[in-house]
């Protein structure tokens, strides 16, 4: 079984001091990650097809493994990923300073698996304060 | 709630619907905590034997304790009957010497031990009593050496060589519980002028039985003497007669084969390079190349290939602003057979 991962990521970033105290820094990444399972192949196995199971015909085969070798079409993930983040610092004074952070990712489910859709939003808002002494 | 965790329906006598269920306590919790307390004690030490060599020394003891054995155990569904606790005890030596101005000698070992209690279980009738051994117990051994050597004022190279032995006590399921593994590291950081450097470096992992799953796979159809199409190849006289395999027989037969997905050999060379021609644009740009297999007694091999590679460039036009824009791509291809039983769970 071969199983084939392909991740490719853009990223942008900024930072900015407009004084000495101050700083700003934005940022926005996006992702494209695609996975799969290759090459499932079961051979059809003859002693699946009748014996103990010929009363009720309609059941005939459905032990065969060969009923196993589209398994990997379930497999197949694919996802984009955006991620931005905003965030601000300021230096109060020489002990004190105060820092905001917010995220933004935003994943999109192209290929819907077992779970189902995953598409999806998450957002964080983070302050910190600093004591420096 | 757990989607699959259901009560037993005395009506319907439907008490397959809940996977974790005990028909005496009802819906059993999941992801259970233990709570535990742990102490560590850490001692650790410099000497500087001269102006150009130094020791230094570290002891770790640790202690973990797990306090819900008695809320969990439930010996008679296979818990322990006793506290199970947990010690850890390691030691560290390390010798770092300037031999001249350009080489840097450093010699380093480092001894580990984990000791876990047993678990006693008591089940009705003393003589399915039983000790189960912990998985956690091993010892584990590592030796290294490293070089540092400054070649000329623009290129430095660096070689190590590591040892590290791990004697797991008790996974009586893998081939071999004495796991040896040697590490080959070489590298090179070479700035032919200001504004460039280039760093090479390579690593080579032999690694002397690799965590083996015993009899985990069942024998190949070449084994079974089947064709691709599950057809015996030699139908009177081969070791597969027309007929005499059922399902039962023929796929959950006995295992035979070791299975591992953990690399033998693995080759690991990266090449970074980072490059500023002016002082307002710095760009990086580095790629990663791993490749492992395990062909080490196994019919179904083990291979994972991976590349990683990124440029980044920063431009800085002026002190107060800096932008960065980036570019990485990551590729994974593993190779191993599996096995699952198809049906049945």
């Amino acid at each position: 079984m071969d199983y084939d991962s392909d991740v490719h990521t853009f990223m942008v970033a900024a930072n900015y001091d407009p004084l000495p105290r101050l700083s700003f820094n934005v940022g926005a990444s996006y992702s494209i990650a695609e996975s799969e399972i290759q090459n499932v192949d079961f051979a059809s196995d003859p002693h699946t097809d009748g014996d103990r199971l010929d009363d009720a015909s309609r059941w005939v085969g459905t032990y065969d493994p060969a009923n196993n070798n589209d398994m990997e079409y379930f497999s197949q993930l694919d996802y984009r990923v955006w991620d931005i983040n905003v965030g601000a610092s300021y230096v109060i004074n020489d002990f004190v300073g105060v820092t905001v952070n917010y995220l933004y990712t935003d994943v999109e489910d192209e290929d819907q698996y077992v779970y189902g859709d995953e598409d999806g939003q998450y957002q964080s808002l983070m302050a910190y304060l600093t004591f420096r002494f | 709630m757990h989607p699959a965790k259901g009560t037993w329906d005395p009506i319907t006598n439907d008490k397959y619907k809940g996977v974790n269920y005990d028909y005496r306590d009802g819906p059993l919790d999941l992801s259970r905590n233990p709570e535990t307390t742990k102490t560590v004690h850490h001692v650790k030490g410099k000497y500087d034997i001269s102006k150009n060599q130094s020791v230094s020394f570290g002891y770790i003891h640790s202690f973990a304790e797990n306090q819900s054995v008695s809320d969990y155990g439930m010996p008679a569904d296979g818990g322990s009957n006793h506290d199970l606790d947990t010690t850890y005890d390691a030691g560290m030596l390390n010798w770092t010497a300037n031999l001249t101005r350009d080489l840097l000698v450093s010699l380093s070992g480092r001894y580990q031990m984990i000791e876990s209690d047993s678990a006693d279980i008591d089940l009705k009738g003393d003589k399915h009593d039983w000790t189960r051994d912990s998985d956690e117990e091993r010892e584990v051994t590592n030796v290294r050496a490293d070089v540092r050597y400054r070649l000329l004022r623009s290129l430095t190279l660096r070689g190590g060589y590591e040892y590290e032995n791990e004697d797991l006590r008790n996974q009586d399921f893998i081939v071999d519980t004495n796991i040896s593994t040697h590490k080959i590291k070489t590298k090179a950081k070479w700035r032919p002028f200001s504004g460039l450097s280039v760093t090479a470096d390579y690593k080579f992992t032999t690694v002397d039985n690799p965590y083996t799953l015993e009899d985990a796979a069942y024998p190949t159809h070449i084994e079974l003497g089947v064709d691709d199409a599950g057809n015996c190849e030699i139908p009177v006289g081969g070791p597969c007669v027309p007929g005499k395999y059922s399902y039962e027989e023929y796929v959950y037969g006995a295992r035979t084969h070791n299975m591992s997905a953990e690399p033998e050999n693995e080759h690991e060379a990266r090449l970074k390079a980072n490059w500023s021609p002016m002082s307002m644009l710095f760009v990086s740009a580095y790629t990663r190349y791993i490749y492992g297999e395990n062909e080490e007694a196994l019919e179904y091999e083990y291979k994972n290939d991976l590349l990683d590679s990124g440029v980044d460039v920063t431009v800085t036009p002026m002190d107060k602003l800096s932008m960065t824009l980036g570019y990485n791509y990551l590729r994974n291809h593993i190779d191993s057979e599996f096995y699952i039983p198809y049906y049945h769970g």
